[in-house]
Order: C-alpha cells, then sequence, then structure tokens
C-alpha cells in the first residue's frame, strides 16, 4: 500500500474571493488559486490526514507534488551566516550632512542643523580597511558607496578624492572596484562628467511630474529642482549610464504617482524605479501618512502604465522571488562611516545625535587608526531577522520582505517586540499582486521558480533598458534615501 | 488605512469553512489574462475551475519549470523577459545595407552587429567602442559601415568582413549620427556638442551655425542637400558640398529627434519630442502637413521614407510602438506592435518589402512591408538568457538557402517551415496557396501549439 503524501512546504492560503484562494509556499516559489476544497484538502494533509476522495485519479497529489509542496523533502529557509570577525569589503561613505536642496520631507532633515563634513582622512581610513579585508579574505572586489544624511556631492573634494584613493588601492591589489552614489542629481557640468566617467552607477532622488517634484524638493530658496534633475538624467542617458530612480511619495501626491511613473517612463531610461511613502521622520515628522490604501491603489496604476512602457516599479520590502531573512544591510553588518568617523549599520543614522544611534551606531576608529566595533550591538542587530519575529509566522511575506526597515519598525512601534506596521498591509498587498502576476505570466494556471534561482535580481530592472544584463552591475537600490 | 498594529496576519494553511459549499470537488482556479498592475485588485480577472488533472496536464507539457506560454497573435506574444534578444542592451540604430544583404545594429551594449538579412542569422559582433553605441550606417557600395558611438568616436569598419579601419576623434560629445554622401566620398557626422563634421579621412571640417545638440542628419540621393536636426526643436538645410546655410525649419516645440528624406528629395520628415510629425517641403522649407498623434505619449525617435516615396514609418520611443503613414498625404495606415520597449530605430529595406526596427527590449523585429506583418526576431543565442522560450524554424527556399525564423512562443508556424519546437517536432506546415493580395499579418496561421498552449524550448537549447 502506497505511503500517504506528506506535506513538504510552507503553505499560506490568502483570500481572493468567496470561496476561492491563493496558495502560496513562498520557499518552493510556488503559488496556485484554488477553490476552498482544494485549501481543505492541504489543511487535512497538515493535520497527517489524507482525503482520498479529493485525490480519486491522484493528479490533485500529483499537481501539488510537481510544485513541491508534497515529498519534497525538508525546505531551506534563508539563513545570512556571519563571520566571528567583522571584515567587510563594501564601505558606504556619508560625506556631508550639508545639502544644497531643503526638501520638505527630508528624513535627515540636512541643512537644519550645522553641516558636517567628512574628512579624507577618515574616507581613507575606511577605504583602508574594506581594501585590506578583501585581500585577506581574497574576495577579489571592494565597493564603495556615497550617500545621505546630506547630499554627497556637496564634499567633493573628499568624494573624488576617497574614490582616487580606492581606485589606487583596487589597481595595486588587483581589485574590482565598483563605486556608486546617492544622490538629488543637482549638481555642475564637471560634476556630472566626473561622475559619469568614474563611477559605474547613481541613485537619483526624482519625484517625477515637474510640479510635483518641485512642490517638496526645493532649493535653499525655495526653486523647485526638477530643471537640474532632468538635465542631469537626459546626460546620464545620453553616456548610457547606469542610474535608478528613487521616488518619494506623499500623501498629497499619491493621487499624482501614476502620471509621475509615465512621466520619467515616457522620458528617461533608469534602470530601476523606486516608489515608497515618505518616511515620517526629520523635516516630515507628523506630516500626513502616505501609507495607505490610496497609495496602494495608485501603484497598482502606477505599475500597470509603466509596464506599458516596459517599465517597472520597486517597492523596496515587496520582491517575490527573492527569498532573504533580512531585509537591508542594517541587521547584516553594514559598514557605513558617519562624517564624524563613527560607523553604522543604518542608512537612517548618520550621526549620534539620531534618536536611534545607541542601536545602529557599533563603532568607530581608535586613535591608532584601527577600527573599534561593538560586537555585541552586531550580535543585538543580526538576531533581528523575520525568522525571529513572532508576529510576522503568520504573514505570507515574511521571506521575501524580510522584515521590513528595522528603523521605521523600531520608529513606529519603539523598542519593544515588533508589532506591525501600516507598511506591512502595503507590502502584502504588492506581493500579492506579484504572486498573481507571476501566475499568469507562467500561463494562467501556476508558477514555480527555479529552485535556488534569485528572480528579481535579473527582473528588478527596468525592462526598458535592462543594463544590468550589460555587465555592469544594477544601480544599489539605497532603502532609506529620501 | 486601518493600521495593521495589533492585528496579527494570520495567513497560515488551516481547514476554512467560507466557500466551501460553493464547489463539490477540488479545482484549480485559472487566471484569464496576465492581469496589468493596476488591475491586479479587481477579481474579474480569475477564470474558470480546471480539475486537478488539467492542471497536472499543464505542468507534464511545460517542463521541469512549469511555464507556460499563452499562445496569442503572434504580434503580441512573448514578455519582454521572454523574446529571443540580438544584443544584451537597448538597440539604439539599425541600418539595412544598400544592397539589402547585410543589417548592422548598434547597441548599448558598446557592440555592433552584422545580420545576414535574407537568412536572418548573425554574421558578425564588432568589438571596440568604449561606450554606448548610438548610429551606424552603411556606406552606399555596402562596402564600409559606419558608427557613431557615446565614446565620442567613429568607427569605419570594411564590409562583410567587419574589420575595424580607423577610429575618427574630433567630437566632445556623443556621436548621435553618422551619414555617407550617395557618391561615397563624403562622411558628415552629427553630435551632442553641438557639431556638424565633415570628414576627409581623418580630417574634420566642423559646420558654423550650430549651437544646441545634433540629434539626426541625412543627406538627399541627389546628394545636393544635408538636413539636420537639433534637441532644440530646429532643423537646418544645408547645400552640399559646400556646407552652406540654405534654411532654418523652425515648428518643433522640444527636439527634432529624427528627420529623413525621400528619394526624390523634395520633401523633409522630422519627428519631434512634441509628439508630432511633420512633412517639409525641399528646399524651400514649407511646412507641408504635421501628423497629429492619438496616443499623448507617443513620441517619435526615429521615421523611415520608403524606397518607392510612399510611405512612412516611424518608431516610438516612449511607447512600444511603429506607425505607418501614407505620403504624401499623410493617412495613418497601421500601427505595428510587438515590442515591449520604445522603438529606437526604424529602416525599410531598399527593395521596400522589409521594415527592420531596434527597440529598448533589445531585439531586433524584422516586419513585412508595407502590410505589416511580424516576419522573425534577429537573434543572436549568446545574447538570449538561457530561461527564454522560443520557437525556431527554417525555411529553404527554391533556391536552397536556408531561411531561419527565430519568433516567440505561440507565434504562427512560417508557411513551409520545419517546426523545431518540441510540442510538434520536425512537423512541417505546407505552404499557403498563393493569395492575390498582399499577404495578412497573420503570416500563415497554423500556430506551433500544444493543445491550445505552445510550449516551446528555451531557445539556447535549439543550438544543439
Amino acid at each position: 500500500m502506497p505511503l500517504p503524501p506528506v506535506l513538504s512546504a510552507e503553505i499560506y492560503v490568502i483570500p481572493l474571493e468567496a470561496g476561492r484562494y491563493l496558495v502560496y509556499a513562498p520557499l518552493r516559489k510556488a503559488a496556485f488559486i484554488g477553490n476552498a476544497r482544494v485549501v481543505n484538502f492541504l489543511a487535512a494533509l497538515k493535520d497527517g490526514n489524507y482525503d482520498g476522495a479529493s485525490d480519486y485519479d491522484g493528479s490533485m497529489t500529483g499537481f501539488l507534488r510537481r510544485l513541491e509542496m508534497l515529498d519534497a523533502g525538508p525546505e531551506q529557509p534563508p539563513q545570512a551566516f556571519f563571520p566571528d570577525a567583522h571584515e567587510p569589503v563594501s564601505v558606504t561613505l556619508f560625506l556631508t550632512t550639508a545639502c544644497n536642496l531643503r526638501c520638505t520631507y527630508c528624513y535627515a532633515a540636512a541643512g537644519d542643523a550645522p553641516a558636517r563634513f567628512m574628512s579624507l582622512e577618515t574616507a581613507r581610513r575606511g577605504i583602508d580597511f574594506v581594501v585590506q579585508n578583501a585581500v585577506k579574505r581574497r574576495t577579489g572586489f571592494i565597493d564603495i558607496n556615497f550617500h545621505g544624511g546630506g547630499e554627497p556631492t556637496q564634499n567633493w573634494n573628499v568624494l573624488t578624492g576617497a574614490h582616487d584613493h580606492a581606485r589606487r588601492l583596487a589597481e595595486e591589489h588587483g581589485l574590482q572596484l565598483t563605486c556608486y552614489t546617492a544622490t538629488n542629481a543637482v549638481f555642475s557640468d564637471k560634476q556630472l562628467d566626473w561622475i559619469t566617467a568614474n563611477l559605474q552607477g547613481a541613485s537619483v532622488s526624482f519625484d517625477g511630474l515637474p510640479d510635483a517634484h518641485d512642490m517638496h524638493r526645493v532649493t535653499r530658496n525655495g526653486k523647485g529642482s526638477s530643471e537640474s534633475v532632468m538635465r542631469t538624467l537626459r546626460r546620464f542617458d545620453e553616456a548610457g549610464f547606469p542610474y535608478g530612480i528613487r521616488m518619494t511619495v506623499t500623501a498629497d501626491m499619491i493621487a499624482r504617482l501614476p502620471d509621475s511613473i509615465e512621466f520619467i517612463c515616457s522620458r528617461f531610461h533608469p534602470g530601476q524605479i523606486q516608489a515608497e511613502p515618505a518616511y515620517q521622520i526629520g523635516r516630515w515628522a507628523g506630516a500626513p501618512s502616505a501609507e495607505t490604501h490610496a497609495f496602494v491603489a495608485a501603484f497598482r496604476e502606477a505599475q500597470s502604465r509603466a509596464r506599458q512602457h516596459g517599465c517597472e516599479v520597486t517597492f523596496s520590502a515587496a520582491r517575490t522571488g527573492t527569498l532573504i531573512n533580512h531585509f537591508c544591510g542594517a541587521t547584516q553588518d553594514l559598514f557605513a562611516i558617519t562624517p564624524d568617523g563613527s560607523v553604522s549599520a543604518c542608512y537612517e543614522v548618520f550621526d549620534e545625535t539620531n534618536p536611534r544611534a545607541k542601536i545602529f551606531i557599533y563603532g568607530a576608529a581608535a586613535n591608532d587608526g584601527a577600527w573599534q566595533f561593538d560586537m555585541e550591538k552586531l550580535a543585538f542587530l543580526r538576531r533581528h531577522s523575520v525568522d525571529k519575529r513572532e508576529y510576522c509566522t503568520g504573514c505570507f511575506a515574511r521571506w521575501t520582505c524580510g522584515g521590513d526597515c528595522l528603523h521605521k519598525a523600531l520608529t513606529v512601534c519603539g523598542d519593544g517586540d515588533f508589532s506591525g506596521t501600516d507598511r506591512c498591509n502595503i507590502i502584502r498587498e504588492l506581493t500579492k499582486d506579484q504572486i498573481l502576476a507571476r501566475i499568469a505570466d507562467a500561463g494562467g494556471v501556476c508558477w514555480h521558480g527555479l529552485p535556488g534561482s534569485d528572480e528579481d535580481e535579473d527582473s528588478s530592472t527596468c525592462a526598458k533598458c535592462g543594463e544590468k544584463e550589460d555587465n555592469t552591475p544594477a544601480v544599489q537600490t539605497s532603502y532609506g534615501k529620501e | 488605512m486601518n493600521p495593521a498594529k495589533d492585528n496579527k496576519p494570520s495567513f497560515q494553511l488551516t481547514r476554512i469553512s467560507e466557500g466551501e459549499e460553493l464547489y463539490k470537488q477540488t479545482e484549480i482556479v485559472m487566471l484569464n489574462d496576465a492581469p496589468p498592475g493596476g488591475t491586479m485588485s479587481r477579481r474579474d480577472f480569475l477564470g474558470a475551475g480546471i480539475t486537478a488533472a488539467a492542471a497536472l496536464a499543464f505542468l507534464n507539457g511545460c517542463g521541469k519549470q512549469g511555464e507556460i506560454i499563452l499562445a496569442k497573435n503572434e504580434n503580441r506574444t512573448g514578455t519582454a523577459e521572454a523574446l529571443p534578444l540580438a544584443h544584451s542592451g537597448r538597440i539604439h540604430s539599425v541600418f539595412i545595407s544598400p544592397d539589402g544583404k547585410l543589417l548592422a545594429s548598434g547597441s548599448a551594449d558598446k557592440t555592433i552587429k552584422l545580420w545576414n538579412l535574407p537568412e536572418r542569422t548573425l554574421l558578425k559582433k564588432l568589438e571596440g567602442h568604449k561606450q554606448a553605441v548610438r548610429c551606424v550606417f552603411i556606406s552606399p557600395a555596402s562596402i564600409a559601415l559606419v558608427s557613431g558611438s557615446a565614446d565620442n568616436t567613429i568607427k569605419l569598419w570594411s564590409l562583410p568582413e567587419g574589420a575595424l579601419m580607423g577610429t575618427l576623434e574630433g567630437h566632445k560629445n556623443t556621436v548621435r549620427s553618422v551619414c555617407i554622401s550617395p557618391d561615397g566620398e563624403l562622411l558628415v557626422s552629427g553630435g551632442a556638442d553641438g557639431g556638424i563634421k565633415f570628414w576627409k579621412g581623418s580630417e574634420a571640417r566642423t559646420l558654423e551655425g550650430y549651437q544646441s545638440r545634433i540629434s539626426s542628419i541625412c543627406i538627399s540621393l541627389d546628394g545636393k542637400f544635408l538636413a539636420s536636426g537639433s534637441d532644440h526643436g530646429t532643423i537646418k538645410l544645408w547645400s552640399l558640398p559646400s556646407g552652406t546655410l540654405i534654411k532654418t525649419l523652425k515648428g518643433h516645440e522640444g527636439g527634432a529627434n529624427s528627420i529623413c528624406m525621400s528619394p526624390d528629395g523634395k520633401l523633409l520628415v522630422s519627428a519631434g519630442e512634441d509628439k508630432s510629425i511633420r512633412l517639409w517641403s525641399v528646399p524651400d522649407g514649407r511646412l507641408l502637413k504635421t501628423l497629429k498623434m492619438v496616443n499623448r505619449f507617443e513620441s517619435f525617435a526615429s521615421v523611415c521614407i520608403s524606397p518607392d516615396g510612399r510611405w512612412l514609418a516611424a518608431g516610438s520611443h516612449t511607447t512600444p510602438t511603429i506607425k505607418l503613414w501614407s505620403l504624401p498625404d499623410g493617412a495613418l495606415v497601421k500601427t505595428l506592435l510587438g515590442h515591449k520597449g520604445g522603438v529606437n530605430s526604424v529602416c525599410i529595406s531598399p527593395d521596400g518589402k522589409t521594415l527592420a526596427s531596434g527597440s529598448d527590449d533589445k531585439t531586433i523585429r524584422l516586419w513585412n512591408f508595407p502590410d505589416g506583418g511580424f516576419v522573425s526576431c534577429l537573434t543572436d543565442l549568446a545574447d538570449t538568457p538561457e530561461s527564454v522560450k522560443g520557437a525556431i524554424f527554417s525555411v529553404t527556399s527554391a533556391t536552397g538557402q536556408t531561411i531561419t525564423y527565430t519568433l516567440p512562443c505561440g507565434a504562427a508556424i512560417p508557411d513551409g517551415a520545419t517546426c523545431a519546437c518540441n510540442c510538434v517536432t520536425g512537423s512541417i506546415k505546407p505552404p499557403a496557396p498563393a493569395r492575390r493580395n498582399a499577404p495578412s499579418s497573420s503570416g500563415g496561421g497554423g500556430g506551433c501549439r500544444h493543445g491550445t498552449r505552445c510550449v516551446c524550448m528555451a531557445v539556447r537549447c535549439r543550438r544543439t
């Protein structure tokens, strides 16, 4: 007598309409839509009961076996492996808190406080460290990223000096250097030429329709910056320079998101367009939330229009196909250096005055130049993986969102246990969309991704440009940058 | 939005009672069609329920990855990820040689590819440019290829060998357009540095009078006129060989993306960033007609007039469409769908029977002209990901020439073709009876199907 089938997948059931459910096994990258009886057939198997009447010809089990939901052995949840020593080969340099813009929603409130600038010596010290680690670990590469807290190009001499230093060391040690910057794209021709000639990509903050952009992204004098940004984007396109666009959506701009996306897709060629609701901290603290149903609806409409142009809009924590248990580097040993020389694990925490500095700032350079890290703090951060969050155990999006942004979670939930945020609803809705789209793209019956493949690594690039396939690395997504 | 706080998500598999009474047996529910992102929240995309046996049959017919590609109209089949690719970057320029034997394509992947157009096979990949190749042009005698690049250089290549003959330096920014005079004596280039250069050997003379970035240049077939378009929207007419400015044509608001002159040299067509196409008389520069766009987002990057002067083709870089108009009346005749990204370049073959298009989706498509039926993609298997499904057919012509068709899954089998698709291996579709009128855009019908689904192989497998 044959053995009864055994459930071999962590299965989630998402209601779609009366009696019809999306059945999703994230770790198998498998999904289909079934009726209530299919769900109950699976539920019975979970309890160790086989409903033979629902499988009289064996096709139900045959179908589920093909999707690895039955009899496929144990699943392998994603895991991050941390070495004992902290030896990063990527460094993020928060070059300055100064900014030439005064965006209304700036999470860093850049420009409000006296500006701080990283010294070239500090930058070099960080680069020396990652080079030393790359040589020791024989990785063959190093990554240098310039990021916010301000506009990196405002500390231009250090930016270029750090890059020169990194390039010199990379050549000396036979390492491949990859260098990105996050930027507001308001800079001089000379700077633009240098960036296209020397960096491998940029993440540009741009909100789409010029009047929408100019409503929030203004200069010190209150003048809109869209003209400058669009000029930069045109020049990037002209040079074939890889860049991504990072859009921040405030509550008042939600309705305009589809038009803004269409504006971008019809005029520019970014490798990626990421749209995120404005984070209600910094200058935007207390402002109306954009993490709403309206945002989801607008995002869907924007996605629809983007696809007509061969583009894709992404949301940082909705990435079906990519299995992760950490959202970003904040809980995976990000090595970011603040202007003052402290080491931060989070893009949002760029100085000691940040309310979360005690959590995310975990090191500094000693007098002799050696980096010293608080490994207990790092261990604490590493423990914030989604598999350790009790609240998330029943969420179908957990293995693809990785627990979302820890900084945002702490801001909403405080230091206690995670109890969900409004972003969770957005993540689930958009993840559900992506699963359904995958089923549809695969012929309408079911989706079964390739085992071990990281699909979003490929699909995250804008189909319009797809420059990632030109042997150039994708533009780095900076989850916190606004 | 209801705050998620304190509402712990609960989607774990558990027995449910709601809706069970609606169904007597287990059913897998099909999606009616690929739901566009914007309509995902609506439920009308949910289709009929099928039995698990039917669902299993679908899976069994589709290989281990379980991917099933819908068989649809061939002009619409294939997702952006599932197209047989010609380049690994977006395609900026395509050009068919005057003898009709070669097609050259220039791409953001920094390469130029030479294709055997009648056989639709890749001949050579030309490497040397350090940045995207923005424009390609084949000399009137089909013995030399000129390419302009974002690396600010122009390169000359011999044909059909594809050997690099020289590099011309002088532009200070991207070389956006190159053109050779009909007598083959004069090479003209236009750049984003605002310069128009006349090249004799490696020496260049720069035309005076331009400040804006040059987007496009064109020399009339009689060799008497040069036309240039700029990012400011002005078009200038110059006499050749002197390079004297004859006229400045104003009208476009925004850049003049592409210009083209009719074979008799009396008509100039320009496509503007302002989403208009304008017809001008040459040499007096009178505006004859403005073609209005139906789609407010449609802006054209490339225009081409057929050798008989009766048709105008234009590729839109803001929507994945190609449009055909009749000339001189400017009546819209047809919209060609199929590309999954903006169309940057279109070119009509010298015999007027084939239209080639290069797109942001990295594909080159060939179309019957002027009826607009999709014929084939030009495909470089080396640049096509393993996962891409496609169908490759071959037809042996009366002269013994083997013609290759690379088509998205679900496309109709070409007349007389041998199907190499794994669902109907080796089947031959008999040639359709000769039709009196121009062939229809369906390309012959009788699609390669497995039931109602095509289960084409990964294109790379076809190499073995």
